[in-house]
This record gives C-alpha cells, sequence and structure tokens, in this order.
C-alpha cells in the first residue's frame, strides 16, 4: 500500500512474473509437480490482491475514483514518453478480474491435465508469464507500456501452441500466430505512434483527441486534417485489434492455434489474450467517438467476422476448431459492441464469454483426455453416459454460447443486438446479420452438443473417468456462464436493469451511445423476444439435423487423418468444403505472402552471393590475374633483373640527356 | 696532375666489364667478382669526382664503400660456400631451378 | 596517468601478461585474461560514474612537429561504448574458456590488444590516434579468424582486412584533406578533432570528405552494398571473434560516423541523409529477406546484423533525439543481442560441430537451458518488448516517423521480417522431429551460463531501464542529442569544439 492510501498495483503483475521467474530458474531442481504449485499460488494471490484493489476502489470516497501509480520513467525520447506506470479503473477492474480469476481456475485445472508432461514445468513457466504480460497490457497507463504486455502475451502464446514442439504442424501454427499477429502489432504500433504525435498515449490524457478533431490541420509532417488523422489512428488501432482479437481478415491464426494445449486454449485463446483488441478499441473509446468512420468500419468487422466464424463452425470436425471459431464469431460481437458505441456491452460480452467458454474449452479437454487424445467429434458420441459431470457443464456453457434464454450469453449478446440496431451508429443491417449469425450459433453450438455427447459410442477407446480436478474447477465457471448475465438485465426489467452500463459510466461517460428510437423498452423487449425465438430455433434445426436417428446428417464423407492436406475436402458439398477450409483464407495468402516471400528471399540471398559478392570476386580475380601476368617476369634469374635493370639505366641516363628538349 | 678525365673513362670501361660479366657469367664465384669490379669502378669514379672538384668528399665516400665491398665479399663467399655444400654447384640457373623445384 | 590511460592500458597489459604466462598452463592464461578484463569493467563503470559531472580529457604531446597528440577524451557516448566493450570482453574470454584449446596463449594476446584498439578508437579525440586504434583493431582481428577460425578460415580473414582496410584508405584520405585544409588556413598543424572542426570547408569539399570518411565507416558498419565481408567473416570467426565482430567492431563504424564524419562536415551530412537512408532501410529488408534464406546459423545471424544495422544507421540519418538515442541503444543492444546468438551458434557447434540447420532440429529435450537461452536472444533480437531491442526501434521508428511518416511506416514493416527470421532461427534448432544426429549432447555449463546470463540481465535492465543507456548521452556538455523538437539541425552539428569551463578536466600539456 503506497502513502496515498492506493493499493501497490505493480503487485499485481509482479505476483505472476515472479511466479514465471521462480519456476524458470530453480524448477528443474524441484519435482515437476511443485511448479504448478507456484504457478497457481502466484496466480491465486494475484487475484486476491485484485480483490483488493476492486474494493478498494469501489468504496472509494469521492468522486469517480481511478488509482493510477508511476514507478519509473520508461521513454523519453521526444514524442515518446512512456512511463512504467499502472492504471486502475473499472474496465481495468473487469479485465484484472477475468484475467486472474477465470487464470486461476485454469491454472489448477492445468495441474491435473499437465500431469505427467515432459514440458511440465516450461508449461506452467509460460502460463504464469502469460497472466503477467496480460495483466501488464490491462494495467498499463500508456499505450507503450500496454504494447509491452500486448508482444508478452503475443510471446506467450507463441511458446504454449508451440508446447508439443516435437510435431512440425505446432511449430508452424505456433509460428503462424505469432507473425500474423505481430503484423497486426505492427499497424497497432504505427497507431500508437501516431496518437502519441497527435495527443499523447497515455490514457489519462485521451481527451486530447477531442482537440485534434476540430483541427482543419494537423502541423509537423503530416499535412492532413484533424479528423482525417484521427481516422487513420483509428483504423491502424483496429489493425492491431484484428491480429490480436483474430477478427477478418487476419483471423486465419486462432483455429490453427488450437495445436496448443487445452488449459490455453481455454486461458490464451478463448478468455483473455483474443480480447485484447476488445480491450484495445475500449480504452481508445475517446478517439473512436471522434472518428466515425473509423467507428464503422470497427463494427463492419465486428459483425462480419461474427458471420464468417459461424459459417465456418457449422461444418468443422475438430471439437477444439468449433470452439476455436466460435471464439472468433463471439469476439466479433464484442467488436460489434464497441463499433455502435456500446462500449460497456462490449465488455459485458467479453465477461460472459469469458467464463462460457474458458468452460467449454476446459470440458472439451475433459473430453479429449478421457478419450486420449481423440479430437474429432465424429469418432466420439454417446459420452453423456461415461462423462455425466463433464455433459452437465458443457451444456451450461453451450446454452450460453448459444444465447439460451437467461443464459448469460442471452443478456449480453441481446444487449449488443439492441444497440446495434438502436444507437446513433447502429442500423438494420448490422442487426440482421447479427440475429442470423445468433441463429447459425445455435446450431453449430448443439450440433457440438448432439454429435459428441448422445446417440452410440463411436470411440474405440475406453472412456475412463476424469479426475475431480478436471471436473470441479468448472462448475464454478458454470455457475457464472449459468447466471453473470444478471449483473446486467435489460432496460425493460424493473429491477437490476443496466447494472453494468451504470458501473462503468465513470470510464466511458458521455461517449457511450444510447438507444434511441425504434420503440425504446419495448422494442428492446422485443427485440430480446428475437432473440429468444432465435436461439430455440437453432437448437431445434440443430436437433432435426444431427439427433441420434436423424437421416439428413451431413456427416463427412471421408475420413480426416492426423495430417491434413493444405485443401482438406472431407465433404462431399463443395460449400461445406470451402467453409470447412475457412473460406479459403489460407490458400489466398499462401499465395499473396508467403510464397512469394519464400521467392524474395532467395532471390536476394542469390543477389547477395553471386552478383554483389560477384563484383568484389571479379576485382580481386583482375588482382589476381594482374599477379599471375607480372609472376613471369619473377623467373629468380639474377642476369636477367641485371639486364632488365642495366636497360632501364641506359633509358633513364638517355632521357635525362637528350629528353630536355622534348 | 691526377689525370681525373682518364680515370673516370677506366672508371666507366671497368664497369662495363663488371655489368657484362654480371649478365653473362653464370657461375656465383664469378658474379660475386663483378659485383665486386662494379663498385670499385664507382668508388674510382668517386675519388676522379673528387679530385675534379678539389674537395674530399668523393674520397672520403670511397673510404665507406671499402668496407661495405669488404663485407659483402666476406658474407658472400660463406653464402657461395653453404650454397655450394647443399647444391653441388654455383651455377646460378641450376640453383634457380632447385628453388622453384 | 588518469582512468582514460588505464582503460587502454589494461587490457594491453593484459596480452603481455598473457604472453608472459604463455609458458605456464592454458588456465592461467585465461585466468589473467579474465582478470584483465574483469578489471576493464570495474574501471569502465568508474568511467561512466566519472564523466557524469562532464568530459574527461587526457591531453599530452606526442609527435608536436606534425600536430600528433595523445588526446584521450571520453563524454557519455564513449563511456557507454567503452563499458559494452569491457562488458563483452569479459564475455569473450568466459566463452573461449573450452572452445579454444591450441594456442591459447596467443589467442588471448590477439583478443586484448584487439580490446585495446577498440577502447583506442573510443576515446581518441586525436586523428593520427583514432587511425592507430582504428588499424589495431584490423591485425588481431585477422588473425583470430585467421588462425582459429572454421574451415574456410584464410580466405574470410583475407576479405575481411581487405574491405576494412581499403575502407580505411579512403576514410585516411578525405581526413588528411581535412588536416592540410586546416594548416592551409591557420598555419599550424594539428591532428586534434576540436581543431579540425573549425577549418571551413566548401559545400562541395565538405561533400567529397563525407562521402571518403562514409566509404571507410560504411564498410565497417557494414552498410549495403559494402557487407559481402560480413558473413564470411562472422561465419568463419571462432565464437569470440563472432561476438566482438557483431557486438564492438561494427559499433566503431557508426561511431565514427557519430564522432567524425558527422562533426567534421555537418553540411556533408545533411546532403548524404537521404542516400543514409535509403541505404539503411534498403538494408533493413535486404538483410532480413537474404538472412530467411540462409541453411548456416552463423550466416543467417550475420546477415540480421545487417538489417539491424540499417536501423542504426536510419537512427543517425533521421537526425533527432528519438533517432539519435534509438541508434545508441539499438548499438548496444545489437552488440548483446546478435552477440548472444553468436555465442549459441558457437556452443552448438562446440556440441555437433555442425552449424547447418538442416542437422539441427527437436534440440530442446536434450539442451533444454541452451535453448531457453536462444529463445530469449531470438525473441530480443526480433524486437520484443521487455528487451532492449525493442526501445531501440522502437526510437529509430518513431524518430523516421517525426521526419517523415511513410519512413517511419516502411520500418516498422521491417520488424515484421526480423520476426520471420528470428524464430526461424529458434524453429529450426529446437523445434521439430528431434535430430537422430546427436544424442546426449550436454547443457551448458555454470561458466557458458554466466557468459549468456550478463547479456540476457543487461538486455532486460535496457528494456525496463533504457535511460542506463541514455541518460549518459545528456552528460553536460550535451551537444550529442538534438533537443526534441528541433528535428531539421543535425546531431551531428551540435558537437561542439572545447568543453566548457569548470568540469573535471584533466590536461596536462607534456613539455617538449
Amino acid at each position: 500500500m503506497t502513502d496515498n492510501g492506493v493499493p501497490a498495483l505493480w503487485l499485481v503483475p509482479a505476483l505472476p512474473a515472479a511466479g514465471a521467474l521462480i519456476i524458470f530458474l530453480f524448477s528443474k531442481f524441484w519435482n515437476p509437480r511443485v511448479a504448478g504449485r507456484i504457478a497457481c499460488s502466484a496466480v491465486g494471490l494475484s487475484f486476491l490482491w485484485v480483490l483488493v484493489c476492486s474494493y478498494m476502489l469501489i468504496t472509494w470516497p469521492g468522486e469517480a475514483p481511478r488509482f493510477t501509480q508511476k514507478l519509473w520513467t520508461w521513454l523519453d525520447a521526444g514524442t515518446i514518453t512512456a512511463d512504467v506506470g499502472f492504471l486502475f479503473d473499472q474496465v481495468t477492474l473487469v479485465f484484472t478480474l477475468v484475467v486472474t480469476g477465470v487464470g486461476f481456475i485454469i491454472h489448477l485445472y492445468s495441474v491435473a491435465y499437465m500431469r505427467g508432461d515432459d514440458g511440465e514445468r516450461r508449461f506452467f513457466g509460460y502460463m504464469n508469464l502469460f497472466v503477467a504480460a496480460m495483466l501488464v497490457l490491462v494495467m498499463a497507463d500508456n499505450a507503450f507500456f500496454m504494447f509491452l504486455g500486448w508482444e508478452g502475451v503475443g510471446c506467450c502464446s507463441f511458446f504454449l501452441i508451440g508446447h508439443f514442439y516435437q510435431k512440425q504442424e505446432n511449430c508452424a501454427a505456433a509460428t503462424k500466430a505469432f507473425l500474423v499477429t505481430r503484423l497486426g502489432d505492427i499497424f497497432l504500433l504505427l497507431g500508437v505512434l501516431l496518437c502519441a504525435k497527435l495527443a499523447g498515449v497515455s490514457f489519462l490524457d485521451l481527451s486530447g483527441f477531442e482537440k485534434v478533431a476540430g483541427m482543419d490541420s494537423v502541423p509537423q509532417a503530416f499535412g492532413a486534417s484533424g479528423p482525417l488523422l484521427l481516422t487513420i489512428a483509428g483504423l491502424l488501432l483496429l489493425g492491431g485489434a484484428m491480429g490480436k482479437s483474430a477478427q477478418l481478415p487476419l483471423q486465419t491464426w486462432l483455429p490453427d492455434a488450437m495445436a496448443g494445449p487445452t488449459p490455453v486454449s481455454a486461458l490464451i485463446h478463448a478468455a483473455t489474450m483474443v480480447t485484447a483488441g476488445v480491450y484495445l478499441i475500449a480504452r481508445f473509446h475517446v478517439l473512436y467517438v471522434m472518428a466515425p468512420v473509423a467507428l464503422a468500419a470497427v463494427a463492419m468487422v465486428g459483425v462480419g467476422t461474427a458471420f464468417y466464424a459461424a459459417t465456418c463452425a457449422l461444418v468443422q470436425t475438430d471439437i477444439k476448431r468449433i470452439l476455436a471459431y466460435s471464439t472468433i464469431s463471439q469476439i466479433g460481437y464484442m467488436i460489434l459492441g464497441l463499433g455502435v458505441g456500446a462500449f460497456s456491452l462490449g465488455l459485458f460480452h467479453f465477461f460472459t464469454h469469458a467464463f462460457y467458454k474458458a468452460l467449454l474449452f476446459l470440458a472439451a479437454g475433459t473430453v479429449i483426455h478421457a478419450l486420449h487424445g481423440e479430437q474429432n467429434i465424429y469418432k466420439m458420441g454417446g459420452l453423456k453416459a461415461s462423462l455425466r459431470g463433464t455433459y452437465l457443464v458443457f451444456l451450461c456453457g453451450a446454452a450460453a454460447l448459444a444465447g439460451l434464454p437467461l443464459t448469460a450469453g442471452f443478456f449480453s449478446k441481446d444487449a449488443i443486438l439492441w444497440y446495434s440496431l438502436s444507437t446513433k451508429y447502429g442500423n438494420p443491417a448490422l442487426f440482421a446479420l447479427g440475429m442470423v449469425t445468433a441463429l447459425l450459433t445455435a446450431i453449430y453450438t448443439f450440433r457440438l452438443i448432439f454429435v459428441v455427447f448422445h446417440g452410440t459410442e463411436r470411440s474405440h477407446h475406453h472412456v475412463h473417468e476424469p479426475e475431480p480436478l478436471l471436473v470441479k474447477p468448472l462448475a464454478v465457471l458454470a455457475f457464472f456462464a449459468l447466471f453473470a448475465g444478471f449483473l446486467n438485465l435489460p432496460h425493460f426489467v424493473p429491477v437490476l436493469s443496466a447494472k453494468w452500463e451504470h458501473f462503468l459510466e465513470p470510464v466511458f461517460g458521455h461517449y457511450h451511445a444510447h438507444p434511441a428510437g425504434y420503440g425504446g423498452k419495448a422494442g428492446e423487449a422485443l427485440a430480446a423476444l428475437l432473440s429468444t425465438v432465435v436461439s430455440l430455433a437453432g437448437l431445434f434445426i440443430a436437433w432435426k439435423l444431427y439427433h441420434p436417428g436423424a437421416a439428413v446428417v451431413p456427416v463427412p464423407a471421408m475420413e480426416i487423418g492426423e495430417s491434413e492436406t493444405s485443401t482438406p475436402a472431407p465433404y462431399k458439398a463443395s460449400l461445406a468444403n470451402w467453409l470447412y477450409r475457412g473460406w479459403d483464407f489460407d490458400r489466398a495468402y499462401d499465395a499473396a505472402f508467403v510464397r512469394p516471400f519464400r521467392r524474395l528471399s532467395g532471390m536476394s540471398s542469390w543477389v547477395d552471393r553471386v552478383i554483389i559478392d560477384g563484383v568484389f570476386e571479379l576485382s580481386a580475380a583482375i588482382v589476381r590475374g594482374v599477379h599471375s601476368l607480372l609472376l613471369a617476369f619473377q623467373n629468380g634469374r639474377l642476369s636477367r633483373y641485371a639486364l632488365v635493370m642495366l636497360f632501364g639505366a641506359l633509358a633513364g641516363t638517355i632521357i635525362l640527356f637528350f629528353g630536355r628538349g622534348w | 696532375m691526377f689525370p681525373a678525365n682518364e680515370a673516370l673513362i677506366l672508371s666507366a670501361i671497368l664497369f662495363s666489364l663488371g655489368v657484362i660479366a654480371f649478365i653473362v657469367r653464370r657461375n656465383l664465384l664469378y658474379t660475386l667478382m663483378s659485383v665486386e669490379i662494379m663498385l670499385n669502378a664507382a668508388g674510382l669514379a668517386f675519388v676522379a669526382g673528387s679530385a675534379i672538384h678539389g674537395q674530399p668528399d668523393g674520397q672520403v665516400f670511397f673510404m665507406f664503400i671499402l668496407p661495405v665491398a669488404a663485407a659483402e665479399v666476406a658474407i658472400g663467399l660463406a653464402l657461395a660456400l653453404l650454397i655450394f655444400k647443399r647444391c653441388k654447384t654455383l651455377d646460378l640457373w641450376a640453383i634457380a631451378r632447385i628453388k622453384e623445384e | 596517468m588518469t582512468i582514460l590511460t588505464l582503460l587502454v592500458a589494461v587490457p594491453a597489459l593484459g596480452a603481455l601478461l598473457c604472453a608472459l604466462a604463455g609458458k605456464t598452463n592454458a588456465n592461467t592464461v585465461r585466468g589473467v585474461a579474465l582478470g584483465a578484463t574483469l578489471l576493464h569493467v570495474a574501471l569502465a563503470i568508474g568511467l561512466i560514474g566519472a564523466v557524469a559531472g562532464g568530459p574527461l580529457i587526457e591531453r599530452h604531446l606526442w609527435i608536436p612537429s606534425v600536430g600528433i597528440t595523445y588526446h584521450l577524451e571520453a563524454d557519455g557516448l564513449s563511456a557507454i561504448l567503452v563499458l559494452l566493450t569491457a562488458v563483452i570482453g569479459v564475455v569473450a574470454v568466459l566463452i573461449s574458456w573450452s572452445e579454444i584449446r591450441e594456442r591459447v596463449a596467443s589467442f588471448h594476446v590477439w583478443m586484448l590488444l584487439l580490446l585495446t584498439g577498440i577502447v583506442l578508437v573510443f576515446l581518441a579525440r586525436d586523428i593520427m590516434l583514432f587511425y592507430f586504434g582504428w588499424e589495431l583493431m584490423l591485425v588481431p582481428m585477422f588473425f583470430l579468424i585467421g588462425v582459429w577460425g572454421h574451415e574456410d578460415k584464410l580466405y574470410s580473414a583475407v576479405k575481411f582486412f581487405l574491405f576494412t582496410f581499403a575502407g580505411s584508405v579512403f576514410m585516411l584520405i578525405a581526413l588528411l584533406y581535412v588536416y592540410f585544409q586546416y594548416a592551409a588556413q591557420t598555419g599550424t598543424y594539428s591532428f586534434a578533432l576540436a581543431d579540425l572542426m573549425k577549418t571551413s570547408l566548401s559545400p562541395t569539399e565538405q561533400w567529397w570528405v563525407f562521402l571518403g570518411l562514409f566509404v571507410g565507416f560504411a564498410v565497417k558498419i557494414p552498410l549495403f552494398p559494402l557487407h559481402t565481408w560480413l558473413p564470411d567473416a562472422h561465419t568463419q570467426a571462432p565464437t569470440a571473434g563472432s561476438l566482438i565482430l557483431a557486438g564492438l567492431l561494427l559499433k566503431t563504424g557508426v561511431y565514427g560516423l557519430m564522432r567524425f564524419a558527422m562533426p567534421l562536415t555537418p553540411e556533408g551530412y545533411t546532403a548524404f541523409i537521404p542516400l543514409m537512408a535509403g541505404l539503411a532501410v534498403f538494408g533493413i529488408f535486404y538483410g532480413a529477406w537474404a538472412a530467411f534464406a540462409q541453411r548456416d546459423f552463423k550466416r543467417l545471424v550475420a546477415y540480421s546484423s545487417i538489417s539491424h544495422l540499417g536501423f542504426v544507421v536510419l537512427g543517425l540519418a533521421v537526425g533527432n533525439a528519438a533517432g539519435y538515442k534509438g541508434a545508441v541503444l539499438q548499438m548496444v543492444n545489437h552488440g548483446l543481442a546478435t552477440g548472444g546468438l553468436f555465442l549459441i551458434a558457437g556452443l552448438l557447434q562446440e556440441r555437433t560441430h555442425t552449424r547447418s540447420f538442416e542437422m539441427f532440429g527437436g534440440l530442446w529435450r536434450q539442451i533444454p537451458t541452451l535453448g531457453g537461452f536462444l529463445l530469449f536472444f531470438a525473441l530480443a533480437s526480433l524486437g520484443i518488448p521487455g528487451t532492449g531491442n525493442f526501445i531501440g526501434e522502437l526510437y529509430v521508428i518513431g524518430g523516421a516517423f517525426s521526419r517523415a511518416w511513410w519512413l517511419g511506416a516502411v520500418t516498422g514493416f521491417g520488424v515484421l521480417f526480423a520476426a520471420i527470421y528470428s524464430l526461424r532461427v529458434f524453429l529450426a534448432t529446437m523445434h521439430g522431429p528431434e535430430s537422430k544426429t546427436f544424442r546426449k549432447l550436454h547443457d551448458t555449463n555454470w561458466r557458458e551460463n554466466t557468459a549468456l546470463g550478463i547479456l540476457v540481465v543487461l538486455l532486460v535492465v535496457i528494456g525496463f531501464y533504457p535511460r542506463t543507456v541514455t541518460t549518459p548521452l545528456h552528460f553536460a556538455p550535451d551537444q550529442l542529442v538534438p533537443a526534441a523538437g528541433r528535428d531539421s539541425r543535425s546531431a551531428a552539428a551540435m558537437y561542439g569544439s572545447a568543453p566548457k569551463t569548470g568540469m573535471a578536466v584533466h590536461t596536462s600539456e607534456g613539455a617538449h
């Protein structure tokens, strides 16, 4: 605790960082199980400290509290100025609670899941490092320091996707994830530099954008008008968010990232890291409100991605890939929420999604674990009986994902859809596409349930009952997946309505958009009813298509092996195959970027070796040629030398005496 | 009177003889002797010059040339002896060939 | 005798002691070398503290008839680079401990002489003394590569020597031109940098003089297209040689630009900015592309050096505070991170007798600690925040961005390609199916861990507190760092001629 009563914020990321350091330095002297315990206690302590900070923030006397803490000056070069400093406000509170809370549960789960793995120590070291980096990301008080966490989580994601490093595909997936997100990071960095130039990027004085928005021309080397620059900055930041949050068109890395261990998928690629883009846009909400074009782009990217990923999820056969696409889709909803000015609702969807998606991933992990690593849903089936507990929690998560009424996912998604219609940034097209996506979501979610847990058992493995640690922690998540929605009931409900929005008001204030038109509360109730109908319709369609005796089941026609080709085509219908391959984005990128880069690289190397070095080698060869020519005179015969000297002397004499007149 | 002009002519003839001998003879001993002749021819030219100008510089130079020539002969003969021991010949061309091989 | 002379003398005396200890066993020689380098580090740290109050100067007449003085001087920039030299020296001794088994004494003698030359370059303020140090670096490096190098060592050693020597001729001609111009204008002969900066040269003269200096220094940096000696030299050099080459020798080129070329001919520098920036940006991409295609570990890292040094030169070319600080930071970080990669290449070669990526793969299970270090250095090399490289690149990109937004934007994408080749280094060695060829490689020992650990700690310290490097640049008289907002003014033009009064000045004019 510091002197002014603000709790020591730096402790929150420092605890897991210290855990990681201890594991990396010392754990090789210990039993591998110790690493898991250290990691869990580090994250657990961090969570407790977050609780303390949150309690103090909420009960802080006085107006609009916001904790800040500066440790030391980090960067000081012209416009690039930044501190190592922390900020704790309501947005940070939400994110830190999820990161440490859900993180703690996933750490607990991992202790059981990773038992006996070769890289157990390494795994927990990276997990702790990840939590530390993620906490820096959400607690930094300026964008440069945030970028440290931003890249840090990318690194840890890379390590953990490549955890089973002996398989080439996993390394390829890890590299792909790192490079694609890094491409986004470059946009982010340029955006941050631009923002730094325009208004400073400490989150405390984002209001500087208001000044820029009014300028006709911004001085210093840019020559553009203020609003245009703000739009560019907003788009650049959106580029960063696209990379990290797997939004179109930089989404291709996330499905492949499922190569990592399942707890990693739950923590990094579902609950926390991939939502960094949501955090980023929410933090820079001032900028986006100043630049409506950028905000519209955000909304379009969000709803487009939500729809895209939902269509892909319909036909996937790998249980984790289905969940990965659903993650992309759900983040699309969050981004859509931000894009229509409903910043707090984007965060609310993040909050509920973190619980139910982590739950789904962990439960999927338990299933995979029970089936000795099998991930293909068509090789599962009928697990309802043998994995009773897992089935129940999975069902809770699925209900929330599909948006069945009164679950957490229902309230958060429905609110976003309503705002996408009714705020001044919204329009019916966004709303309609969002609703269609909601239908698809319900279909693929229950397809998963029916194929995996119902019907006959298709697995050849003996299903063994998972140990308690693989199921018990999930109950906590299941509780939140079902009931977290009650934190923000719709406006038309007389009690507890819009609690969440009020809670975040100190941060977003008047920048937050509000519904207007479309019948107010009545319209909202109608939209909620529509959501209900849509999700139930999805459930019904899924039952029709995939219930155990269904005749029209679109099941893959051919076996999909472990090593997939670059253009897998398991279905008879080419549309299904196209969806299965994620709209062939990978193939296009391969042709447009990967292969040209390889050629460019090979060419550079060749040019260097042959042409540029060749020029120097050529000059060396010329010197060598002259050398061998002159060598002919060096025959070692003294009298010849004397003769040459004699004639030389004669010639010299002649020139000296008779050359004067020339 | 010192016949300076004649002495210069003698010096030129001696030097030319030395050069020609140096070029045509292949035996190391003769080569050394021809070098010696050239040196002494140069010394004679110095003395003659000294006489012409009536100054002692030239003779002083000759005093320097004498020990240099003596040292050269001493080292040269010693080398010649060693070379003969090793190569069994004093034919310079033959020695050069041996070196190349 | 001040600390400046001691800094030059300690490695030289160390070399002498190593030569004397050559008759005894090898470990004595190594111990002596380690002692000398450790003492050097202590002195260098002392130097940083000492220059905080102002520059240190030591001046004696040396050859007064032509105006050559023994003039050493240290400001913040020199002090940082001297400290880097000392630290790299320690690491180099540690890492050669088990690698060098033949002619141990002469190896350490050459290495310490090399360090002497480098320190002299960083401290000399008399052009002849500087040139002496410059050439003094050449000979030991030639022998380090030529004697203790790998399969193609003679070719590489000669190539290194010819390139840098040819470059230094251009440099010498340019410097002598200024010298004679100064003599013609004032009637006195002086090789002192401070005096020569008073020479008035027309823009055309400045252009030519800068060209000469630029060619000389660009070979050493190395800038495209004068870089082709670097991959060969790096690949063939022994580990310590590669480390010193990457960590220090390349830096002398940049330092020469900053200390001599830019202050002597500010207008020449201004005229060359487009070319410098163009070559630098092109080098960033070209080096990264070419690096990715390499099959030899050390060759890949060598090409990555070209890319990294592109950032340094770009930082100088943009000529504002951010660019300048970024350049200096990047010099230091590149020395540490790329040096670390070369160390790992050396350790791998010691264990596996190959540097080819095709032979590696899946080694992580056998050598996890080494793999961990490799991972760290690979990430540092691609500029991950938390390591110094990020700060350096950020400053340079930011500086370029301030100068011209498109320059910053283009440079930013260079970072992406850095990520591609850096990951390749790590993935190709440690990941993938385990190589069948190598069984039971032994992991790092405490000595290797210390050597690598020093580099890691320094990189992280700079990454979180970059002011360890940038604050000394502001030590009075702060003429090196352009103030914020004075973008157009070159960093060079601000280098003042004479230190201000009231500072810790140790001047002793030797009586003749």
